[in-house]
């Protein structure tokens, strides 16, 4: 069940003030400073990364997340778009999923299976539930969001894929039905008619 | 210095005033230029994005921040800002106004011809009788020079010519305008629609009244439903300076158009007590060029017209053009935004819309109508939607990854409903804008500085619209409800006007009944500027209709010199 707020869209009207995530960036910025620190994933990571985001959105009948180039996307995201800091954490939250499947599995993410990354991933999304619980708890009413650098690995890498995915053409135009000639607006409109989710515009 | 061609008239500026003026100057016969500060955009070709798949964007949509904190640090906050419509922005480092990050102040600004009205907000509603008497009612700011009559065919008229798409309602505090057919309401906008009307009887929701077409007119087709208007539209389906004005002006002949054209002052001749020419700095030369013409119409936008105002200084007028009463600059405005309701609406799960419908609902307002029922004076309106929402904001709230987790994400989520405050705000002369003496841009013109605070009245209607708020979606049956009370910065609704207000007395007022300066016969300003109080509506419509009133009283007053 719901273990964290919609985030609510104003897609329509205006900009109404979200959390500063990957996702709420998409909806709307908001930004920090960044420090231009080219730095690009090595191929080891890369990898490693590219197992995992297929493993979040796999191909099923319609192409996943390597056919939407999402791990390019996430090493654009990462090299030239995060700042040091999130940089950092991110790095720090792979390393810490090599090491974990590392003990777990005897090899590291780049030689697992399947079911390994997938043993990962799930020990990974405990802990972030965990984290998130802890953290509903000690945060008043007020609301912020944590912020980026505070995430759990799996809600950054998870976002990152699910962003990546929806918004590429592949994700865009396949994964979901693309629209944007519509011709007509109609208001009440049946889903059995269209079968999936229309893709946003922006 | 060079002297130029002898124009009618010169405008200043090509946005929603500025075109308005341009087309109906040019109709009546008389030749005219306009001065416009930014780049040239051409209709069509120079909309770069349109249509354009996200992915086709480095980042997708997402902010360059390290650009944006460079060069871009105040025009980020524009809800239309993107990088899928940077380019019809100001540049926040090569034109810089004094911001103050402790205090601030959002001067949101395009930088091209057509200026704001190629990425406005596009809804349009007529001022009320009520809101022309507010002033007067509660004793703030100075009482409007004209009332709804004075207005309402001049509302009509530039409907006719605009195309407004909507509902009549025959509401008073918001009166019906010339409508095209309205768009539909979303199943659970109707059934929202069905539960207000049920639960309240001093409250009502309407479909959006917006400057999209639903039906072709004048010769421009309708809406194709693509969805970002703000991105420009090829088809000239939403009102802007590039798809309506300045064509009707282009086509009697008499019409040109100066882009870079960044206007330093007016020149004033004390002998006559006119304007005899408008002092322009050519934005890629640096040259000074000095235009003639018997009349001139401020259309720079709010801030833009007041700081040629109060930089086109003289021994006549110390303070600024046409200062002689002092306010110029002062009695600053903007709409309170940011006040929200959110909530879900369990249920309709087989229900969906088809096409991209670019424009919401509206709840107009409804405090304070007949009589003061509350705390704080005036009122406020919503705009809202309700819609089935997408992976964007369901996502982070489901559990999981892989093949479920995909093919959730691949349907639609519940039906997402939101209602966002748009409150008056009181002309107050603490709230006002000036010219730095320290600061200069780099034309050498001084930097504008803005002193601007919320006052009680807009702080303590925030709770007032946040409970409404509540109480209607919960009528609603909405669930997971979310308020907030934040309150953007002044300038954030991007509805900033009211610095040279018009007035019946000279002495208290830049403006008379016809946005001719009281001091300057041959100077009419007729942009946001102009507004001597202001609503809680969207004001872009009051700007087109004061507009070309203004112009039917300038020419008249040419034919006779302004005697």
């Amino acid at each position: 069940m719901s273990r964290r707020r919609f985030l609510k869209q104003a897609a329509i009207v205006l900009g109404a003030s979200i959390s500063t995530s990957v996702t709420a960036a998409v909806l709307k910025g908001a930004s920090n400073k960044v420090t231009s620190n080219m730095s690009k994933l090595s191929s080891q990571q890369l990898s490693a990364l590219t197992l995992l985001s297929e493993r979040i959105i796999p191909k099923t009948d319609t192409p996943g997340a390597i056919d939407a180039g999402v791990p390019d996307f996430i090493n654009i995201i990462v090299s030239q778009w995060y700042n040091d800091e999130e940089r950092l954490a991110f790095f720090s939250g792979l390393k810490a999923m090599d090491s974990f499947c590392i003990k777990q599995c005897n090899c590291p993410l780049v030689q697992a299976s399947p079911v390994q990354l997938d043993s990962v991933l799930t020990e990974f999304e405990m802990q972030a539930v965990k984290h998130e619980k802890a953290l509903h708890e000690t945060t008043t009413h007020e609301k912020t969001s944590p912020e980026q650098t505070s995430k759990p690995i799996f809600t950054t890498l998870r976002e990152l894929v699910v962003v990546g995915f929806f918004t590429s053409k592949v994700g865009a135009t396949q994964a979901l039905v693309h629209n944007h000639m519509a011709g007509k607006f109609v208001g009440d409109y049946p889903l059995s008619k269209v079968g999936k989710a229309w893709a946003p515009f922006y | 210095m060079l002297n130029n061609t002898n124009y009618d008239a010169i405008v200043v500026g090509s946005g929603i005033s500025g075109g308005w003026a341009a087309k109906e100057l040019t109709e009546k016969g008389l030749n005219v230029l306009i001065l416009e500060r930014g780049r040239p955009v051409e209709h069509v070709k120079d909309y770069v994005t349109e249509h354009k798949g996200i992915w086709d964007f480095k980042y997708r949509n997402m902010p360059d921040r390290e650009l944006y904190d460079k060069e871009y640090f105040v025009q980020k906050n524009n809800h239309a800002f993107s990088e899928l419509t940077r380019h019809f922005f100001n540049n926040d480092l090569k034109n810089p106004y004094d911001y103050n990050e402790d205090k601030p102040f959002y001067w949101l600004r395009g930088d091209v011809l057509g200026g704001r009205s190629l990425t406005w907000g596009r809804q349009v509603y007529r001022f009320s009788e009520l809101d022309f008497k507010a002033n007067k009612q509660d004793n703030h700011g100075v009482d409007w020079p004209i009332r709804y009559d004075d207005i309402k065919d001049w509302y009509s008229y530039v409907e006719k010519f605009i195309g407004v798409s909507g509902q009549a309602e025959n509401l008073p505090q918001l009166p019906d305008s010339e409508f095209l057919p309205p768009m539909q309401f979303t199943k659970i906008e109707q059934d929202m629609k069905n539960s207000i009307a049920e639960h309240f009887d001093d409250r009502m929701m309407t479909i959006g009244r917006c400057a999209i077409l639903t039906k072709p007119h004048n010769g421009r087709a309708p809406c194709h439903y693509c969805g970002p208007c703000h991105r420009g539209c090829m088809t000239g389906s939403y009102f802007s300076s590039q798809s309506s004005t300045l064509p009707a002006a282009k086509k009697t002949g008499k019409l040109t158009i100066r882009s870079h054209s960044v206007v330093e002052k007016l020149d004033y001749d004390p002998l006559t007590k006119k304007v005899t020419g408008v002092q322009v700095i050519d934005a890629n030369s640096k040259e000074k060029i000095l235009f003639t013409s018997k009349l001139v119409f401020l259309c720079a936008s709010t801030v833009g017209s007041t700081q040629i105002l109060l930089h086109s200084k003289s021994e006549n007028f110390p303070n600024g053009l046409a200062n002689s009463s002092g306010v110029l600059g002062h009695y600053l405005m903007d709409h309170t935004i940011g006040m929200s309701a959110m909530g879900v609406i369990p249920g309709s799960e087989e229900d969906y819309h088809y096409g991209n419908r670019p424009n919401g609902t509206y709840i107009p307002r409804f405090k304070n109508l007949n009589k003061q029922q509350t705390s704080f004076l005036r009122g406020y309106g919503y705009q809202g939607w309700g819609g089935r929402m997408d992976w964007r904001g369901t996502h982070a709230a489901k559990s999981g990854f892989g093949k479920d987790f995909k093919e959730d994400l691949q349907q639609p989520g519940p039906w997402g409903v939101g209602l966002i405050g748009f409150g008056e705000c009181l002309p107050r002369f603490e709230n006002y804008m000036k010219l730095s003496t320290s600061k200069v841009d780099s034309y050498g013109i001084p930097q504008v500085e803005f002193n601007f605070e919320w006052s009680k009245n807009e702080l303590d209607m925030r709770e007032d619209m946040a409970k409404e708020g509540e109480a209607i979606l919960k009528a609603c049956g909405a669930i997971d409800i979310e308020l907030s009370t934040h309150i953007h910065p002044g300038g954030g609704a991007i509805h900033e006007m009211g610095t040279a207000r018009m007035g019946n007395d000279p002495k208290t007022s830049v403006l008379n009944n016809f946005n001719q300066c009281h001091d300057v016969a041959n100077v009419y300003v007729t942009d946001g500027s102009c507004m001597t109080s202001a609503s809680c509506v969207n004001p872009s419509l009051t700007y087109m209709a004061l507009t070309a009133r203004a112009v039917d009283h300038a020419v008249k007053q040419l034919a006779t010199n302004f005697s």
